[in-house]
């Protein structure tokens, strides 16, 4: 088994690890434009039973190196 | 009847209006060149890892119906974009009521974007299980559609629903549903046993259904805010040619009433003049 499957880890994450570090290896400019293409910001609200919970912020930066 | 003071402010607070709609038609026409030139490029990857995939995963008419459904219905964050996400959540609506009615047993709802949660919290807040906003602020991502997978596949569930706008042309866009089986049809036997597997079939196969599932929200996401770039500009140019047609009307009823007012004072002036 895959040491990062071992780990409890998703494909999905497994992938977003890969592509940062092999972005990572890139030189300036294109480091930068690149990894500002993996940023995201996003507010989650959980409901239940029809009512709003507290919403949180979930984020992952550019430079996730 | 108003006064010229009056239609003067309103003629004046008609243009503004239009000045407005016509530089946020500007700003929607320059957001979907750029919003098509990302979704032409995401088309062809999800339609490759979806012509893989679907004939396995695709939910088809003769299919049993499912015992859970989980719906990731995409709208926008922003407004004045014609009926974009009403449209959506109308749809939205109406599938989670057919389910019910087929006897699924609580359908859920991811909802992303503010827009489309407004417009289901009153009626059908009852169907949502997470909701998703501010996630427009920058570009879209494929780790945002990763992350949304990722929260899809956290509750377990028989079938997989993704509600968006299928960008055709600028003046169409359609609502579309795109439904997957859960990825524990992929365990069944005879799935792509026409191909080799270097490792496990089973994880492979897994993988694949969470990389099939990222990709096509990806897709969706983009597809979405084109449609939405594209609704917006022609909602502003209506908005503009309904201002442009206004202050005409406003025009000519303000000119009639200034001349109406200036005839009256002269001649005022003059019958006063002749009295004297």
């Amino acid at each position: 088994m895959s040491t990062w499957r071992h780990v409890g880890m998703t494909y999905l994450k497994y992938a977003d690890l890969c592509a940062t570090h092999v972005t990572n290896c890139l030189k300036e400019p294109r480091k930068s434009k690149a990894l500002s293409s993996t940023a995201m910001h996003v507010r989650v609200t959980a409901w239940e039973g029809g009512k709003k919970g507290k919403p949180e912020i979930v984020e992952k930066v550019a430079a996730t190196g | 009847m108003p006064s010229v003071k009056d239609l003067g402010k309103r003629l004046k607070s008609v243009t503004s209006t239009s000045k407005i709609t016509k530089a946020m038609k500007m700003v929607a026409a320059s957001k979907l060149k750029k919003a098509e030139t990302d979704m032409a490029k995401a088309r062809p990857f999800a339609a490759s890892v979806q012509s893989l995939m679907m004939p396995h995963i695709g939910v088809k008419e003769e299919d049993e119906t499912p015992s859970t459904v989980l719906a990731l219905a995409i709208s926008s964050d922003k407004g004045l974009c014609g009926g974009v996400n009403s449209k959506m959540a109308k749809e939205v609506k109406l599938g989670m009521e057919a389910y019910v009615g087929k006897g699924v047993e609580s359908p859920e709802v991811l909802m992303l974007g503010s827009k489309g949660r407004d417009a289901m919290t009153r009626t059908h807040s009852k169907f949502f299980k997470t909701t998703y906003d501010e996630a427009y602020g920058g570009k879209v991502t494929f780790s945002l559609a990763s992350f949304l997978a990722e929260q899809m596949l956290a509750s377990s569930a028989d079938s997989y629903v993704i509600y968006y706008n299928k960008f055709k042309s600028v003046i169409n866009f359609d609502v579309t549903a795109l439904a997957f089986k859960g990825p524990e049809v992929l365990g069944g036997s005879g799935v792509m046993d026409e191909y080799e597997f270097e490792g496990e079939k089973e994880e492979i196969l897994a993988d694949l259904y969470q990389f099939n599932l990222a990709v096509s929200i990806y897709s969706c996401i983009l597809e979405n805010v084109t449609s939405e770039q594209a609704s917006r500009m022609t909602a502003m140019d209506s908005a503009s040619t309904n201002a442009s047609e206004m202050i005409e009307k406003l025009q000519v009823q303000y000119n009639r009433l200034r001349q109406a007012k200036i005839t009256t004072e002269l001649t005022e002036i003059v019958a006063g003049a002749e009295s004297v």
